[in-house]
């Protein structure tokens, strides 16, 4: 989106990152933002946006800083901090770390090679007197190439605003999911004790449901892969009993999601297959999330807060001759309904008591 | 050559994992390959007794990996097959006193030397299973049409897959032909549905086949056996020959019908 010498402005889907120098002192690279965000205060007037770190170590103190300038020089939030991946076992060593989310932003941005157009290119520059709007609309356009994506900068999400921060250390619900894939990635870089690295990295207790097992899931790769780029996940092997996938957004699976398994995703989950097994859309709390699947023979289901369980008897589902189904949330209790090739505007449908 | 080294595991208890692992090491044996069975089910011994090979136990899996007796001291010859083995569990131990590492060193030394090393994998996910599935590149889940038995099967099967042992084969064991036509019990299809993997064969329940077991002779060896027929079938398709699944669905006549009211089905169906 923008580049300076120091801050490079980079928006990819619907989230907005923001690259800081890793060579210049930390002082000089604070004060060119604060310069930066000064001048430029237009361009951010609402939403929320990453920090990407690249390969600087940063102690709490540091990463609170630049949250504090960004989020006091303009309107957006900070969601998250990211950093280079290789910096990690450095950080574990040297500074006993300080929760630095994981990412590999080299691979993300250059394989995905976004469009990166100057500030003052023609062809983005909007006169910020005429509309302050339309001036990110116009840039959004830009950069999603082919991706359709209408919001480059996210209307209000409180849920992911509530101190996504994992620098601060804050102990929050929704952090344990990010947690789950840096303590993957990293075991798989380090090849470290999860548990161990993760209490010293990040400071919060996790919640890992296979940690009796203690065997990565044959989904873990694909599952950090489509994390670092931002991506949807798309799982394209059979979800068995006693998998968990979690994952902070949609999640698309081509295969079956069978009895025992369970499928958390932060956005929608969409199965081209038969799911039996557990699907939980919306699990940071969006209510307009759904679930879609060729067969939905699922005995429970949840969006969000609002737990369902099927009003079907049969346990015996044949997948032949069904028809795809969604599942959605209206007047607080998820309704199933045949599926029209629309994600919203459902009216009927069967009611899944909660 | 490397011998194959294979699993045989099911999750669930008592779907017949041991019977499965004696049937296809004779089976394999009486074809001509040298076979090793490895009973890792330590603390519960099992396959020495379905062998019929209890009473020859001196050393057992535990000796071997200890170091207290030589790998061919601790090795069984069958009965009835000089090119069969069977290294037995140790029953006065427990499953942590042997660790993946060494039954991977045990079974590459194996592999140098047969053709096919059977491992019987005991019940659940724990330890034992660990150490059972360490060595296996291949794996071989038997299951019975039981929906706990199938749910152990499937969370199995993503567990090798975890462990890279990908594309394992099942086995239906205790298929009852006559259920499954009333549709009282679940046919491969419904099973093959769930679980996506390849199927290897279908075994009928069969009273011979208890018989057999608690003579110590492998129903495999009893030629009017319908299990045991299908265990030579399983075993042929193990070894690479072509033997295609046998349609469940007896087209049976009038005489059929009779018969399978008199009690007098085999031979009536043709169980894969």
């Amino acid at each position: 989106m923008l580049e300076t010498s120091l801050i490079k402005v980079i928006g990819r889907g619907s989230t907005v990152n923001v690259s800081i120098d890793d060579i210049e002192d930390i002082s000089v690279v604070c004060q060119h933002l604060n310069d930066h965000l000064a001048t430029n205060r237009f361009m951010y007037s609402t939403g929320i946006i990453n920090v990407d770190v690249g390969r600087r170590i940063l102690v709490k103190e540091e990463l609170h800083k630049i949250k504090e300038i960004i989020e006091s020089e303009s309107n957006v939030t900070v969601s998250r901090f990211w950093c280079d991946p290789s910096t990690l076992s450095d950080a574990l060593s040297e500074t006993n770390g300080f929760g630095v989310d994981l990412a590999d932003p080299s691979k993300k941005w250059q394989s995905q090679q976004p469009i990166v157009i100057q500030h003052n290119d023609p062809a983005t520059y909007v006169d910020p007197d005429s509309c302050i709007e339309q001036d990110v609309i116009d840039l959004d356009e830009h950069l999603s190439d082919g991706g359709g994506i209408s919001e480059t900068i996210a209307p209000e999400t409180p849920e992911y605003l509530n101190g996504l921060i994992k620098a601060t250390g804050h102990s929050d619900e929704d952090l344990h999911y990010d947690t789950e894939y840096a303590s993957s990635a990293i075991s798989e870089i380090t090849g470290a004790d999860e548990d161990t690295l993760l209490d010293d990295l990040v400071g919060f207790p996790v919640r890992n449901e296979s940690a009796s097992l203690d065997v990565k899931s044959p989904k873990t790769e694909e599952l950090i892969d489509a994390y670092r780029r931002n991506e949807a996940l798309f799982i394209k092997t059979t979800c068995r009993s006693g998998e968990v996938i979690k994952y902070p957004g949609d999640i698309v699976v081509l295969a079956d999601v069978n009895p025992g398994a369970q499928l958390v995703a932060d956005g929608d989950i969409i199965i081209f297959g038969n799911l039996r097994g557990f699907a939980h859309a919306g699990a940071s709390g969006d209510t307009q999330s759904v679930i879609v699947a060729s067969n939905l023979n699922a005995h429970r289901l949840q969006i969000s807060e609002c737990t369902g369980v099927s009003p079907e008897k049969s346990n015996r589902s044949k997948s032949k001759g069904s028809k795809p189904r969604i599942a959605f949330i209206r007047r607080n209790s998820i309704y199933v309904a045949a599926y029209t090739g629309r994600f919203a505007g459902y009216t009927g449908g069967v009611l899944y008591e909660g | 050559m490397k011998g194959r080294t294979i699993v045989i595991t099911s999750g669930k208890g008592g779907v017949g994992k041991t019977t499965t692992t004696a049937n296809i090491g004779t089976g394999l044996a009486m074809r001509g390959h040298r076979v090793v069975v490895i009973d890792t089910d330590i603390g519960l011994r099992n396959l020495d007794v379905v062998m019929g090979l209890e009473n020859r136990i001196v050393y057992d899996l535990v000796d071997i990996i200890e170091g207290s007796c030589k790998m061919h001291q601790g090795m069984i010859k069958d009965k009835n097959n000089q090119d069969l083995y069977l290294i037995p569990a140790a029953q006065t131990r427990d499953k942590n006193c042997i660790t993946e590492e060494q039954v991977k060193e045990l079974c590459s030394k194996l592999e140098s030397e047969f053709d096919y090393v059977l491992i019987d994998c005991p019940a659940g996910i724990e330890q034992g299973f660990k150490n059972a599935i360490a060595a296996a590149e291949e794996a071989i889940i038997v299951t019975t049409p039981e929906v706990s038995a199938i749910r152990d099967a499937d969370r199995v099967i993503g567990l090798l897959a975890a462990a890279e042992i990908h594309n394992p084969k099942l086995i239906i064991n205790r298929i009852r032909p006559g259920m499954v036509k009333r549709g009282e019990m679940m046919d491969k299809d419904d099973i093959v549905d769930l679980l996506a993997v390849e199927v290897l064969g279908m075994v009928p329940a069969d009273d011979r086949l208890i018989t057999a077991t608690n003579q110590g002779v492998p129903v495999i060896h009893d030629k009017r056996a319908v299990s045991g027929a299908a265990f030579s079938r399983i075993t042929a398709r193990i070894d690479g020959d072509d033997v295609p699944l046998m349609d469940l669905d007896p087209k049976t006549g009038i005489m059929g019908k009779v018969k399978e009211i008199m009690g007098m089905n085999r031979g009536a169906y043709s169980h894969a």
